[in-house]
């Protein structure tokens, strides 16, 4: 077999999931040998996706196309209608001169049908009640009953199809959302249209977002011997046909087209509202009779929010206190609210910018651009952090040297200037041995999923001036106590110290399920690789 | 045009290819969506600083890859098959062999219509009902190896029928 079919074979099989571990060697092999055998693995692999794609679309498609197409039918029965009513107006007119007009007013005239408004029972029976309806009112609960689903047209002009027995409520257009729809018991299938305001599906477990999309929700009991478990757990199953949806329970998440993903639920019949978020990031888009419109990016998709600021709002520029008028377009800020989610601080920051110095003077320092140069005003107050055992200058900083610039809110000045570090890898572990003679900590690990594993031990160098933050509270290398659990950030070399911190206190109950969930050992420390990151 | 409307115009031509990318590097379909919301997140926040000489889908790459070693690097767990060798090779595969998404997905569209309807539902049980090539053989009364085969033979014609329709477009134009 020739290499160039045998990748073909190959690369099907790993896309399929069905290569076994030779056999992924082997592709390995020949893709980084011959890059005709590439080629060919990256047309399978775009193949593979856009199949994925069309076929996972399609049945939207034909949606979209039946929908049009009776847009259509409606139009044209339209168009001969008023045809024929003109022929008949001019036939009336020819034949009859007087009483001609009286009888053309007289005619019926083609009445457009109205579309019942609110929420319209399509098909299958919808008990309210007790009563079978065929228009449903917003707020009352509702019962699929008979052997057959039910067929809902929205208020919004979205459709949901209700399987036998399910419960819901139609609360209508509801606090930022077009239709907010509480799926109590069973399952549906939701067919949501381009709106302004994104719809949303309310159940026990958690809630569906969405924008534009087809999707089915449906929630069950898990099958558990104990009744009074089964009771008190069930599962949310999610299914996207087409679209993007954004499920939140204790996270958030993303399905596109095809994807489906089930979450299970400790106690049915508890309400999970939709969370908000405390703060947000966001840029400034528009400042209009005094509200905010800001564009906000939640992962791979923008939207945009308008916000009253009112005069209690505290509103600091460049972490200093400002007022809402030194606020501008284009500025990002992040916006704090509270519990009930309203406004109550504003703080607009610049961006920070990384590059190699190419040059700089007391008024402006240039970074090395990959077209042009790009220069930044600098004052006299420009904070150098070059080392963070001391303060820097700015007579410090040299051509050539990878630094990261922190501007000002309005994007003009340098108020920061600090050489670039690269991400500190950061080691977990239980603390063995300081020794300050020998300047090593040796640690033991702790953690399931770590660089250092579980009962794993390893000494490292400490470096000059390490930092030491222990519950918050800065320490000396002589304070740490054999047992306690740090994170250790290291230089490049991997063995290196550059700081020592703890873990953010969690608690105790939330501990014990972490100790057991090795999955968020990972997240931890991803989440302090990005606070060492920001500071 | 503002940066938003720039970045989303850049971004959803080369959406499509770029699953397609992070597809052929991460096998589980969660985690694939995982990395590309965290591409995407990276890719908005670091606009800025994309150079507009380069292509675009070039410079997405290039982030996918960085985003999945480091996931790599953070967890041996991460289901990643391919050593960074590897993955540069497919990274450099992607930039020679980089065309239109939207006319590839036409053209696919168009090759579909062209197969008889046991190729159609076959392929719509693997990638409509996502089906397992095993169950796929169950459902068929098949076996696995035949169902397998048909695949690959239905897969390689529309490989062909859109690089013939692809060259054709391109003589037109």
């Amino acid at each position: 077999m020739d290499l160039l079919r045998r990748t073909r074979v190959l690369g099907q099989r790993y896309l399929d999931g069905l290569a076994s571990p030779g056999e992924v060697a082997e592709l390995e092999g020949l893709l980084q040998a011959d890059p005709v055998a590439a080629d060919a693995f990256a047309l399978l692999s775009r193949l593979e996706a856009d199949l994925s794609a069309q076929f996972s679309e399609e049945p939207y498609r034909l949606r979209e196309a039946a929908v049009l197409e009776a847009i259509e039918r409606h139009h044209r029965r339209r168009l001969w209608w008023g045809r024929g009513l003109r022929l008949a107006v001019a036939a009336g007119l020819l034949l009859l001169l007087c009483g001609s007009l009286l009888w053309w007013f007289g005619q019926p005239v083609f009445v457009e049908p109205v579309m019942a408004a609110g929420n319209v029972v399509l098909e299958g029976e919808v008990l309210v009640e007790g009563q079978a309806v065929e228009h449903l009112d917003d707020g009352s609960p509702l019962v699929v009953a008979g052997p057959t689903p039910a067929l809902l047209r929205l208020s919004d002009g979205s459709r949901a199809q209700l399987e036998p027995k399910s419960e819901a409520v139609v609360h209508g257009r509801s606090e930022g959302f077009a239709q907010r729809f509480e799926l109590i018991a069973g399952a549906g299938q939701f067919t949501v249209w381009k709106a302004r305001d994104p719809f949303l599906v309310d159940t026990p477990a958690g809630s569906v977002r969405t924008e534009d999309s087809v999707f089915t929700v449906r929630l069950t009991k898990t099958d558990l011997r104990d009744p009074e478990i089964r009771a008190k757990q069930g599962v949310l199953a999610v299914f996207v046909r087409a679209g993007l949806v954004q499920v939140n329970t204790d996270k958030t998440y993303r399905l596109s087209a095809r994807e489906s993903r089930e979450f299970v639920f400790r106690r049915v019949g508890d309400r999970v509202p939709e969370k908000r978020p405390a703060s947000l990031v966001a840029v400034i888009s528009e400042i209009k009779d005094g509200k905010l419109t800001v564009t906000v990016s939640r992962r791979s998709s923008l939207t945009h929010e308008t916000l009253d600021v009112p005069a209690s709002v505290r509103v600091f520029v460049d972490g200093k206190r400002a007022k809402r008028a030194n606020l501008a377009k284009g500025m990002a800020v992040r916006i704090e609210k509270n519990d009930k989610g309203e406004l109550v601080a504003i703080a607009a920051e610049g961006p920070s910018i990384a590059g190699k110095v190419k040059a700089i003077t007391p008024r402006q320092i240039i970074l090395v651009g990959r077209g042009e140069d790009t220069s930044y005003k600098v004052t006299p107050k420009v904070m150098v952090v070059l080392d963070r055992s001391k303060p820097g200058r700015p007579e410090d900083v040299k051509a050539g040297m990878e630094v990261v610039l922190k501007l000002s809110a309005d994007g003009k000045t340098v108020l920061t200037i600090a050489r670039r570090e690269y991400a500190i890898p950061l080691i977990r572990g239980q603390i063995k041995a300081v020794d300050l003679k020998a300047n090593t900590i040796t640690l033991t690990g702790t953690a399931a999923r770590s660089s250092l594993r579980q009962g794993e031990e390893r000494t490292f160098t400490l470096g000059k001036a390490v930092p030491v933050m222990i519950d918050g509270k800065r320490l000396g290398l002589a304070d740490l106590k054999p047992g306690t659990e740090v994170m250790l950030g290291v230089d490049r070399d991997g063995n290196t110290v550059v700081r020592i911190g703890t873990l953010i206190a969690v608690p105790a109950g939330r501990r014990q399920r972490d100790a057991n969930d090795p999955r968020r050992e990972g997240q931890r420390e991803r989440d302090g690789a990005d606070e060492q990151k920001r500071e | 045009m503002n940066p938003r409307d720039d970045f989303l115009e850049h971004f959803l031509h080369h959406e499509a290819d770029l699953k397609a990318f992070i597809g052929s590097l991460v096998p589980d379909s969660h985690l694939r969506a995982d990395v590309f919301q965290e591409v995407a997140l990276t890719l908005w926040q670091q606009f800025d600083h994309y150079d507009r000489a380069r292509s675009f889908g070039a410079w997405a790459r290039g982030i996918a890859a960085n985003k999945v070693l480091q996931m790599r690097q953070r967890s041996a767990r991460f289901p990643i098959a391919f050593a960074p060798e590897t993955i540069q090779a497919v990274l450099d595969a992607y930039e020679r062999t980089e065309c239109d998404s939207i006319d590839r997905a036409d053209a696919l569209r168009q090759c579909l219509r062209l197969l008889p309807p046991k190729s159609r539902e076959l392929l719509a049980l693997r990638y409509e009902h996502n089906l397992p090539c095993a169950e796929i053989a169950r459902r068929l009364a098949g076996s696995l190896e035949a169902i397998y085969q048909s695949l690959s033979r239905i897969r390689g014609r529309l490989e062909e029928c859109i690089r013939r329709r692809l060259s054709l477009q391109e003589r037109v134009l």
